[in-house]
């Protein structure tokens, strides 16, 4: 490929190509390695081994490009504004591939480049060999550290485009499920009666709001890679968003997300103290047993309204699938849950 | 007379070829979904075995949901309650007391009711995990 060429064939590579060429603001710029890498329905990654020539980046970088997956659906962020939420989460010390370059020049989807991270984000691994987290208690107070620096950021007019935040969370929260629910019903006349127990629950033990900050909104095991047992980067900040903090918490600790151990309450992969500690160490707010429980309960809700949201993507025929089909089935696990969290049995 | 065998023999048997002579045989993105297919099969086969409706679900609706009196058919029947007591919970008159109680001895029994057809091992290890 020839430096400086403008390519006007629609071909991701030489778009890439051209882009990172201007923004490196280097003589030439040559992709070694464009490989799709796996997972990811919405949004789509490519590893590329990028070699530059002169200029401020100058020298071999293993970068990642995002975009949009050709089969995206209902994307909840742009990647323009991914690329600033990864830009406020690195400025407040949170560890996260650092954001390069964004592009957004219309001639084909929005993509960002940022670095590598090596690592494990697989949850069934990470909760079941050793090897890979030698010291459990010490991955759960940096998951805990790093989640107290994250909600250090505060609603700012450079993030607007992620709309006002709430005044009341988990009350806009149990409305904004109620709806879905509703929403859900319409087709068929199903109805939940465990999960409206769940949202009545909620509704009945609405805590007082805190102030609202930078919450990650599926910040667990899965989306995190370990790399020699440390947390290496926090990935996926697709659902960003204002709201409080103890909604993080209940995510990191719901029982729906520790994989092979549902014993280590911490994302399958270490102790809530620890992960507490961790949190309240690096200035988050310590948090009570209600409190977590609480949240947990708030989390059983929402992954239960997006599995049958996601189901429901099938059953309709918008998107058949597998996938899609079997999430449903995790429901009447969650419901369990929900029940055994609200009776103080969990 | 159907040909014999017919529908939760052939689900058993595809599942179990399925994961005998197809995931070994595949490596990565292939295997995940030759074992989801299984999983699916799992699913299908445990809901074959139930009848369609379950007729211990609509009495113990019926006996929670005081003033109602149930459709002929029972797939109208169970789903009518249910979104009647969906609503009831919502309203929050189940919040309290005697109701509460009866409700969540119910949503016990529905729950595991499910949990046994999409995942009875979740739902053998949580009790064993509560006994």
């Amino acid at each position: 490929m020839i430096a400086g060429d403008r390519i006007s064939l629609p071909d991701p590579r030489a778009r890439a190509q051209a882009f990172l060429l201007k923004a490196c603001g280097a003589s030439s710029v040559a992709i070694e390695r464009w490989d799709r890498l796996p997972g990811g329905a919405i949004q789509e990654n490519i590893a590329l081994d990028v070699r530059v020539e002169s200029g401020a980046f100058a020298g071999r970088h293993e970068w990642v490009l995002r975009t949009d997956a050709p089969s995206a659906v209902a994307v909840s962020r742009s990647r323009p504004e991914e690329f600033r939420i990864l830009r406020a989460a690195a400025d407040a010390g949170v560890r996260v591939p650092e954001p390069l370059f964004v592009c957004d020049d219309g001639e084909g989807p929005d993509f960002f480049v940022m670095q590598r991270v090596p690592g494990v984000a697989a949850g069934h691994r990470l909760s079941k060999d050793d090897r890979l987290v030698p010291d459990r208690g010490s991955l759960a107070r940096e998951l805990g550290e790093n989640l107290a620096r994250l909600h250090r950021v505060t609603p700012a007019p450079d993030m607007d485009f992620l709309g006002e935040a709430p005044a009341d969370p988990a009350r806009a929260s149990i409305a904004s499920y109620r709806r879905d629910l509703d929403v859900l019903s319409s087709p068929r006349g199903e109805a939940w009666p465990a999960l409206e127990w769940g949202l009545a629950w909620c509704a009945r033990n609405a805590p007082g709001p805190l102030p609202a900050c930078l919450l990650h909104r599926d910040y667990r095991t899965g989306n995190y890679l370990v790399h020699e047992g440390r947390l290496a980067a926090v990935l996926d900040w697709e659902f960003a968003g204002w709201g409080d903090p103890r909604e993080d918490l209940g995510w990191m600790l719901a029982r729906c997300w520790r994989f092979a151990r549902p014993d280590r309450e911490a994302g399958g992969i270490g102790d809530a103290a620890d992960f507490l500690a961790g949190y309240a160490a690096a200035g988050g707010r310590a948090t009570t047993r209600e409190e977590t429980r609480y949240w947990q309960v708030m989390a059983h809700l929402r992954w239960a309204v997006i599995a049958l949201q996601q189901a429901e993507r099938h059953r309709s025929g918008s998107q058949r699938s597998l996938e899609l089909a079997l999430t449903a089935h995790i429901v009447p696990d969650l419901e369990h849950e929900i029940l055994d969290l609200t009776e103080g049995i969990a | 007379m159907k040909v014999e065998p017919t529908a939760a023999d052939l689900v058993d048997i595809a599942r179990a070829t399925i994961l005998s002579d197809i995931v070994p045989a595949l490596p990565g993105d292939p295997r995940y979904a030759a074992l989801m297919a299984a999983n699916a099969l799992a699913i299908a086969g445990r809901d074959l075995a139930l009848p369609s409706t379950s007729e211990d679900e609509i009495a113990r609706l019926a006996a929670l949901l005081d003033d109602w009196s149930p459709a002929a058919d029972p797939g109208e029947a169970l789903k009518d309650a249910t979104a009647r007591l969906a609503a009831r919970v919502r309203e929050g008159r189940f919040d309290e007391g005697e109701a509460r109680v009866r409700l969540l001895a119910h949503l016990r029994e529905t729950t595991r009711a499910r949990l046994a057809v999409s995942n009875p091992r979740l739902l053998a290890g949580r009790e064993r995990k509560a006994s």
